[in-house]
């Protein structure tokens, strides 16, 4: 029997190790749980496509498998903008339990199975947002004003404008060069990109305050997944589980690492909590009743976030 | 289809033209903007949200509506090793199968950039920003830079294989 | 289908297109197209629009058309003119001047722009004119200026350094750091190819035989100002943090228009000239350049460099024969992808054998992009080769080519002394 080979493509390099060794750990697990039926050749680095394609290409069956991050989806699915709300998720626990509630059942992957043909076959956490500033620190809702901050997308930018900053939406490979410039004076981005991309070395201050915790999202194309026998697709979504449980372990152990990395590097690494937290939180409340309205049920995916919070 | 594929090389040369003065003016605003960009924020402190974004679309229409021109002018470069050394029916057929090869190229523009834009406005693709820009509209600039280049490579097509029958004016 | 007949059948066909004289976009564009055939079906066709896309909604890419814009103003006024007529007065006893200040020229233009295309296309335009106007050989003027843009890959910033830094996990301040004095280096080595080649052969390079009057030099000195002015007002957008150096190429381009209305030299008709003109060259770059893209994508798919590099990868050999190996796929497989495609395939899997070896993964970001810099001047996809055919059609391209190819070795010999002296990149960031 012909063994069956799945193009799974994915615009994240191997060297963000906590995506993407779980990632390697899919591909081997359903190799060997299958006898070898299953193949799944990887292509990383958006060799194929960047992360903005991956769910075109997905749903039209250029690639079988993809992991999407939650946030790229945002412009086609409203709802995915979740993720990326305003100091929402209190830390990335909190959206694991969110998760298990059945967050993304309230339409996102019906959405996605519907109008996409995407199957959800797990989901992962990235590390928070948190706050780089390139000279002076933020530390409280008033840090905000007046600075030039590098946004990624829709969300994020509507916050920062709450704030009173100023959001230039930028690419995260241009931060960099803008940061040494001093063209931006801070971004809010995971602790993996900063990492990747060497903040450290044009940054003075991390403020950690989890502003947001977007989502890798492993999907296969749904023509694929029905031409699947039933043992071969428990065998994709019970890898996908360990996938999902093996990231949200390293994403854990990735931030102290990541912490300790940048007070390595020189930068001062500060945490916003209490009142100060709760004056950002005030300041941009106002974003999540604009995305609540939007969103068709927006009020119950809020309700289950409540819910699931650490007392 | 006979009047148009007698008056192909006259189609093809108006419709380009108006589409590099579109291109033109597409660089002109990148320009602009890009400058715009550095002044909003540098000087009046409010930089532009969708200066980027806008940018990168602008972009798409300064190369998608200038590519036909580039062929009416004959400024896409081609190895010139063989061709130059071709001559009489020789040199006719390389020049008929350069612009058929074009026509292939523009075939496929039209055709799967057509499915992929039908798609991108069928299913609401959006850009994840605050401009949630319909992607559809990125994505149809490609059929049409097919229908641009096409056109051009018909004309000349025509011209090497009827090269009497020509009654487009003098380009 | 077996992906290496996929894969020869692809090259077959571009081979045959191009020598009928088919451009290269849509001999690259075909060829791609009958392996996504080949390999996928008819419906496998579908991914070209996204490929095409993602290739040109790229930030990074505006400079392209916007520092053209940039140099075709200074080719259409006389802002180029009196920069060359500057050179040429004032370093007449050098054998070859002009062509040794064009390369001059691309490396300060390296320190405005981390584009490759933007470096040959921009400089190349005013300066390949010039050195023409002054009988020098057009392969040679053409050739040197094709390999000289590619300086801005190296000298930083450079968009090449941020894509391996995130690929390799290595420090851009360090990469951008480790890459002065090489950058330098391959300067400084250029330069000494032209001087010697010119020396030797001077009929390429005619040269003022006459005295010039220092009376000329001031002149052509004081004529100047609005050039340097120019040059001054880009880098110092970038290096006082006014903005990014993509953002610079539209102030550049703004700037030579302010710079040529001073001088009075703007019209209407003028200026459209340079609008039509600027489009006609980055609309030919950038098909090309996406083009590129469909050809790496479906060498990707068929996954024909990852076969070669982990057979590279496990071999088993003496430390230099695998960097040599290393080296001529780098050569090779840069003779047929885009550098984006070279960086991303290659350095996940090279890096760890580079290491093994007990290379510094600093020292290989630069290596790696010197060959990136020999990929845009080797044939068959060789970007600054066609830049250069696009901006100066009187020259033909295997004048180019031919030209341009001794830059190869020239680049090898920098790899070479690297090699042998690795402190040259790593000497700077050590100090980090
Ligand atoms: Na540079
Ligand atoms: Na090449």
């Amino acid at each position: 029997e012909k063994p069956i080979e799945l193009t799974f493509s994915t615009y994240l390099p191997p060297a963000y190790e906590y995506v993407w060794k779980p990632i390697e750990h899919f591909v081997d697990t359903v190799h060997k749980e299958s006898n070898g039926r299953v193949r799944i050749k990887v292509f990383h680095s958006g060799q194929l496509f960047d992360g903005y394609e991956e769910l075109p290409a997905l749903s039209r069956g250029d690639v079988d498998i993809v992991n999407m991050t939650g946030t790229y989806l945002s412009g086609t699915l409203p709802a995915t903008n979740i993720f990326t709300l305003p100091f929402l998720f209190q830390d990335v626990p909190h959206l694991q339990r969110a998760l298990e509630a059945g967050l993304l059942d309230l339409g996102i992957t019906k959405e996605l199975a519907t109008q996409h043909d995407a199957i959800v076959l797990g989901v992962a956490p990235f590390d928070p947002y948190e706050f780089y500033s390139r000279r002076n620190p933020i530390l409280s809702a008033d840090d905000f004003k007046g600075k030039v901050w590098a946004t990624t997308g829709a969300v994020d930018a509507r916050a920062i404008q709450l704030l009173g900053g100023s959001p230039t939406g930028m690419p995260s490979s241009e931060l960099y060069l803008a940061f040494d410039r001093g063209v931006i004076d801070g971004t809010p981005r995971p602790l993996l990109t900063g990492i990747g991309r060497s903040l450290f070395e044009v940054t003075k201050h991390l403020s950690l305050a989890n502003f947001g915790v977007d989502t890798s999202i492993l999907s296969i194309n749904r023509k694929k997944w029905e031409s699947l026998p039933p043992d071969i697709q428990e065998i994709l979504k019970k890898a996908a589980k360990q996938r999902d449980d093996d990231q949200f372990a390293r994403v854990a152990a990735f931030v102290k690492e990541a912490v300790a990395t940048y007070e390595a590097k020189g930068v001062k690494v500060h945490r916003i909590e209490g009142k100060n937290l709760q004056a950002m939180r005030d300041a941009t409340a106002g974003s999540i009743t604009e995305w609540a309205a939007q969103v068709p049920d927006g009020n119950r995916y809020l309700e289950i976030i409540e819910k699931t919070k650490n007392q | 289809m006979r009047p148009f594929f007698h008056r192909i090389g006259r189609i093809a040369s108006g419709v380009n033209h108006a589409a590099v003065t579109v291109s033109e003016f597409a660089l002109l605003v990148l320009m602009l903007i890009t400058a715009y960009a550095v002044i909003a924020r540098y000087v009046f402190h409010s930089p532009s949200i969708f200066a980027v974004e806008i940018s990168t679309y602008v972009l798409l229409l300064v190369a998608w509506a200038s590519v036909g021109w580039v062929h009416k002018v004959d400024r896409h470069v081609s190895m010139e090793a063989l061709n130059l050394r071709l001559t009489g029916r020789w040199k006719k057929t390389a020049d008929a199968i350069s612009e058929l090869t074009i026509l292939v190229f523009c075939a496929v523009l039209i055709w799967a950039g057509s499915n992929v834009m039908i798609t991108a406005f069928e299913r609401n693709y959006r850009s994840a920003s605050l401009l949630k820009f319909p992607v559809w509209i990125a994505y149809s600039l490609i059929p049409i830079g097919g229908i641009l280049l096409g056109l051009v490579a018909l004309s000349r097509f025509k011209r090497i294989v009827l090269p009497s029958s020509d009654t487009s004016p003098k380009e | 289908m077996d992906p290496i007949l996929i894969f020869s059948l692809i090259l077959a066909l571009f081979a045959v297109l191009l020598a009928i004289g088919v451009p290269i976009f849509a001999s690259l564009g075909v060829s791609s197209i009958l392996g996504m055939y080949l390999h996928g079906g008819v419906t496998a066709l579908n991914v070209i629009p996204s490929i095409l896309h993602k290739g040109l909604s790229s930030y990074s890419l505006i400079c392209i058309p916007l520092f053209i814009l940039m140099g075709e103003v200074m080719a259409r006024t006389s802002i180029g003119g009196r920069l060359y007529n500057l050179f040429y007065l004032w370093l007449n006893r050098l054998p070859g001047s002009l062509a040794i200040a064009s390369v001059g020229s691309a490396a300060v233009f390296g320190a405005m722009s981390g584009v490759s295309v933007a470096g040959a296309a921009t400089i190349g335009r005013f300066a390949i004119p010039e050195m023409l106007k002054r009988r020098y050989d057009p392969g040679l003027a053409g050739g040197s200026v094709a390999a000289a843009g590619s300086l801005a890959l190296l000298i930083p910033p450079s968009i090449g350094f941020v894509l391996y830094g995130e690929m390799a996990d290595q420090s851009i301040g360090k990469l951008f750091t480790a890459a002065i004095f090489p950058g330098i280096l391959l300067t400084g080595l250029m330069m000494l190819y032209l001087y010697v080649t010119i020396h030797l052969r001077p009929h390429l390079a005619p040269r003022e035989t006459g005295k010039v009057a220092w009376k000329d030099r001031l002149r052509a000195l004081a004529d100047v100002w609005a050039a340097i002015l120019l040059i001054l007002l880009v880098l110092g957008t970038i290096y006082l943090g006014i903005a990014t150096p993509t953002e610079a190429s539209g102030i550049g381009a703004l700037g030579a228009f302010m710079v040529a209305a001073g001088y009075k030299e703007l019209n209407l008709a003028t200026t459209l000239e340079i609008f039509r003109s600027t489009i006609v060259t980055s609309g030919m770059i950038l098909l090309i350049l996406i083009a590129a893209l469909l050809f790496g994508y479906i060498m990707t798919r068929l996954m024909i460099p990852q076969m070669l590099i982990t057979w590279i990868a496990d071999i088993s050999q003496p430390a230099w024969i695998i960097l040599l190996l290393v080296l001529v796929f780098l050569l090779i497989v840069g003779m047929f992808l885009d550098i984006v495609s070279i960086i991303l395939i290659s350095t996940p899997i090279l890096l760890p054998v580079v290491t093994a070896l007990g290379f510094s993964p600093i020292w290989f970001g630069v290596i790696m992009i010197i060959t990136c810099e020999m990929a845009v001047i080797t044939p068959p996809v060789g970007l600054n080769l066609y830049v250069i055919k696009g901006i100066a059609p009187q020259i033909s391209l295997n004048d180019i080519i031919r030209g341009a190819l001794p830059f190869v070795l020239v680049e090898a010999l920098a790899i070479l002394i690297l090699t042998v002296f690795p402190q040259i990149a790593l000497w700077l960031p050590g100090l980090m």
